[in-house]
């Protein structure tokens, strides 16, 4: 498989020129972020995630199964992210390189080791049964920013799913389907964000969300995870150019601000989608307890 | 502009049925099968293996399928931008970005104008060259050459120096230049009822042309070279040639204006 061609030497002069200009070459200022655009499918679940041209689609599932014999208070989490040829002609499948790596490694310190879900909550009886929640992470096309819509993406995914309700008496556990009972959100504690940065000009220029040629030309790169309460939970600086402490502090109050960006974008696109969902098929009226006699479901 | 006003009987999938194929002036001439359609021997059809607008030129005799695209598959007498990768004892080995072999283009050293074995171009690695594809063939390496075969000048091939490449689609690498052009001036007058604006592909070039100067190049294989006095107008022209791909005509010069009056 050929590598990735690097940035021919007019590209390259270009882009740093323009920087030393204070131009971004796709004309967005250095603290911003791509446009990012979320959609949901129509199970709960799924997280279609576009970080400008970069998209990710997220897949979160739920399965029943014993606990870790060492763990029996708590559920499973896991995180499988998979790069394909589908997102980029350079990416291998089977075959994990260094990015890949490097990618699982870091969502995997910044959601599950953060304990972004409670896995206290997935477990049904101890030591028996728990849930076993699973985030399938699929690239589809790619343009750098890996990591932040990866990450966006599985927060998103994580905060639409909905597990089928139990009902436990003793040992015995009723699975109710959707359809009987409303089904229940995970418990999350936190949604934490990754911010990465690109340092240029021994780290004088930084840029927030570089894409794929500003990946290919820096002189070194840190991405930070924060949530929006400023909890920071993970700086990750895998090598390049080192950067003095003040710029770090920087970097990590600039990342809270866009964590709370992020987390609105996200807050909306869900809540646009419940009110899509309310009107497909009126769980929530015909779950109310309270249903007037009278009221007839709404009619897309 | 939505597909719909043209047409409809234009618009083919995959092995649908072709409009009536043009008939040759000659007695025992050919009609030329152009990309996206395929001849079946038994019984000898011909049908398209691609979606898009089905193209008929009865003047060149030719039908093809108009489709859009990303990815670049090298085809003989086509401009691309290349990027060196190596240089070896008698030729460069070039990168074509936007396709998908990348180790197999060669480019002569002795393919250039005047160029001898004493005088010969020295790349480095990275260097970016406008060529022509000389040689493309599925079981050998693609061949490239930076002069014109016929008269054997450079005819503004050779390295491109400063500026700025810029990704576009295939679709619209070819409009921009000038494939197909006349035809889809006569589709737009021919369009029955209605008056359609379409574009012919370089309206907004043109309109770049008489506001700003600059120099630029367009590479089949999906890639723009712009170059001018400073950043920012690089950027614009660049930028505006790509937001232009789905405008009309009309819209693209009313954007060139827009973006020419911000700059200054």
């Amino acid at each position: 498989m050929p590598k990735e061609p690097e940035p021919s030497n007019i590209e390259k002069t270009f882009i740093l020129n323009a920087l030393k200009e204070g131009i971004r070459t796709d004309g967005r200022a250095f603290n911003d972020f791509r446009d990012i655009s979320i959609t949901f499918g129509e199970d709960y679940g799924m997280a279609d995630v576009r970080l400008g041209k970069t998209r990710v689609i997220a897949r979160c599932s739920a399965t029943i199964t014993t606990p870790y014999p060492d763990r029996q208070f708590d559920g499973i989490f896991q995180i499988s992210t998979e790069l394909s040829p589908l997102a980029s002609p350079f990416f291998e499948s089977g075959r994990q390189n260094e990015r890949e790596v490097l990618l699982s490694r870091l969502i995997e310190k910044s959601l599950r080791r953060s304990q972004a879900i409670d896995t206290e909550s997935l477990c049904i009886i101890a030591g028996q049964k728990c849930w076993s929640v699973r985030v399938d992470v699929n690239f589809l096309d790619f343009d750098g920013g890996l990591v932040d819509a990866a990450c966006i993406a599985t927060v998103a995914a994580l905060q639409h799913f909905r597990r089928p309700d139990l009902t436990v008496r003793g040992e015995l556990v009723t699975v109710h389907s959707l359809r009987e009972r409303v089904p229940v959100p995970l418990s999350i504690l936190h949604t934490p964000f990754c911010v990465t940065f690109a340092f240029y000009e021994g780290g004088e220029v930084i840029l927030v969300d570089p894409d794929l040629m500003e990946e290919q030309l820096m002189e070194g790169s840190m991405t930070v995870t924060i949530n929006k309460f400023g909890e920071l939970c993970q700086i990750s600086k895998a090598g390049g150019e080192p950067i003095e402490a003040v710029k770090l502090l920087m970097c990590a109050r600039i990342a809270l601000e866009k964590t709370k960006s992020i987390n609105e974008v996200i807050s909306k696109a869900l809540a646009e989608n419940a009110e899509y969902r309310r009107r497909r098929d009126n769980l929530l009226a015909e779950a109310s307890a309270a249903n007037p006699r009278d009221m007839k479901p709404d009619v897309i | 502009m939505s597909l719909a006003t043209l047409d409809p009987a234009l618009i083919v999938l995959p092995g649908d049925d072709l409009p009536a194929l043009p008939t040759p002036s000659k007695p025992r001439g050919t009609v030329k099968l152009g990309p996206g359609i395929t001849h079946l021997p038994a019984p000898s059809s011909v049908i398209p293996t691609r979606a898009g607008e089905a193209i008929v030129d009865e003047k060149k005799c030719a039908v093809w399928i108009e489709s859009n695209n990303k990815r670049y598959v090298p085809q003989v007498n086509d401009s691309i931008i290349g990027v060196v990768l190596r240089s070896t004892a008698d030729s460069f080995f070039l990168s074509i970005p936007g396709s998908s072999n990348l180790q197999s283009v060669v480019l002569p050293h002795l393919a250039f104008e005047n160029a001898t074995k004493k005088t010969k171009p020295n790349f480095v690695a990275g260097t970016v060259v406008y060529c022509r594809v000389s040689l493309a063939n599925k079981f050998m390496d693609t061949e490239v050459e930076c002069f014109n075969a016929e008269t054997g000048k450079a005819d503004g091939f050779g390295e491109l120096k400063n500026g700025m490449l810029f990704p576009v689609s295939l679709g619209l690498a070819r409009r921009l230049l000038g494939d197909g052009k006349k035809l889809r001036l006569l589709k737009g007058r021919q369009a029955t009822g209605k008056k359609i604006p379409m574009s012919n592909g370089l309206e907004a070039i043109e309109e770049l042309g008489q506001r700003l100067s600059f120099e630029i190049a367009v590479g089949r294989n999906g890639r723009v070279w712009v170059n001018s006095a400073d950043t920012k107008t690089t950027l614009l022209i660049g930028k505006t040639i790509q937001d232009c791909e789905f405008l009309t005509g009309q819209e693209q010069k009313e954007l060139v204006r827009e973006r020419v009056k911000s700059l200054q």
